[in-house]
């Protein structure tokens, strides 16, 4: 998957970019304007395509499967969506 | 009479500790303290053979923290076999990386961005949650001048 459709994806749905040495952060604040325990970062190093294994590490950052992380950097999983999954979780 | 208390005594003690040794082998082996006390004699990453990570203090953009004990994390790799990972649940910690360098600089740039976002942020900014991992990482890091 390719970077640039991960961070616009991420920063559709609540995700604000930050960045800290080399690494560009993304962190879910709730629909409500609070700062979640909820982020993922990686390494601006990092290729343009975003690998198996840095996916995965994504969707266990935000507290997803695979297939839902893609569903929200696709558009079909929304925020609300999103963050239903997260007060299921008891993480909002 | 005094001479069989004492053989008695040591004999509970050797039978306790291979009790104890087994029950951390078990453990180590079925599930594997993902982060631990380095200075803790019952090692799990020593008993189970597993490669760790040790520590204590580190520098990120001039912030300066310290773990109050060193603490070791165990590094396992991923399911590709390509990448070094550290998961540690308690501590919103799940990083990845190439190399153990590599992966010692993520855990270290995760630990600081945690500090100022959820330590040093005022608590009614955050979500409960959010609050409740303050709390933890403010047990066990502390900042350094």
């Amino acid at each position: 998957m390719k970077s640039k459709k991960v961070i616009s994806g991420l920063k559709k749905k609540g995700f604000a970019e930050s960045r800290k040495t080399n690494h560009r952060i993304f962190h879910y604040h709730t629909k409500e304007g609070k700062r979640s325990r909820i982020y993922t970062m990686f390494s601006m190093g990092k290729s343009e395509d975003l690998g198996d294994p840095i996916i995965s590490m994504m969707a266990r950052q935000l507290n997803l499967n695979k297939a839902e992380l893609i569903k929200l950097i696709d558009c079909p999983l929304s925020q609300d969506d999103y963050e239903a999954i997260l007060f299921e979780k008891g993480l909002i | 009479m005094r001479k069989h208390k004492l053989y008695n005594a040591t004999n509970d003690d050797q039978i306790k500790d291979y009790f104890i040794r087994d029950l951390l082998l078990m453990q180590s082996s079925s599930n594997p303290k993902s982060i631990f006390d380095c200075n803790s004699h019952n090692n799990p990453s020593e008993l189970s053979g597993e490669s760790y990570i040790a520590l204590k203090q580190f520098t990120v953009d001039s912030l300066n923290l310290q773990f109050k004990k060193e603490m070791c994390f165990t590094v396992s790799k991923d399911e590709s076999g390509q990448y070094y990972c550290v998961l540690v649940p308690e501590h919103n910690l799940d990083v990845i990386a190439r190399s153990e360098s590599d992966l010692v600089e993520e855990i270290k740039v995760a630990y600081a961005y945690m500090w100022e976002q959820f330590v040093k942020a005022e608590e009614s900014i955050l979500t409960p949650d959010a609050q409740k991992l303050a709390e933890v990482l403010r047990e066990v890091l502390e900042v350094v001048s």
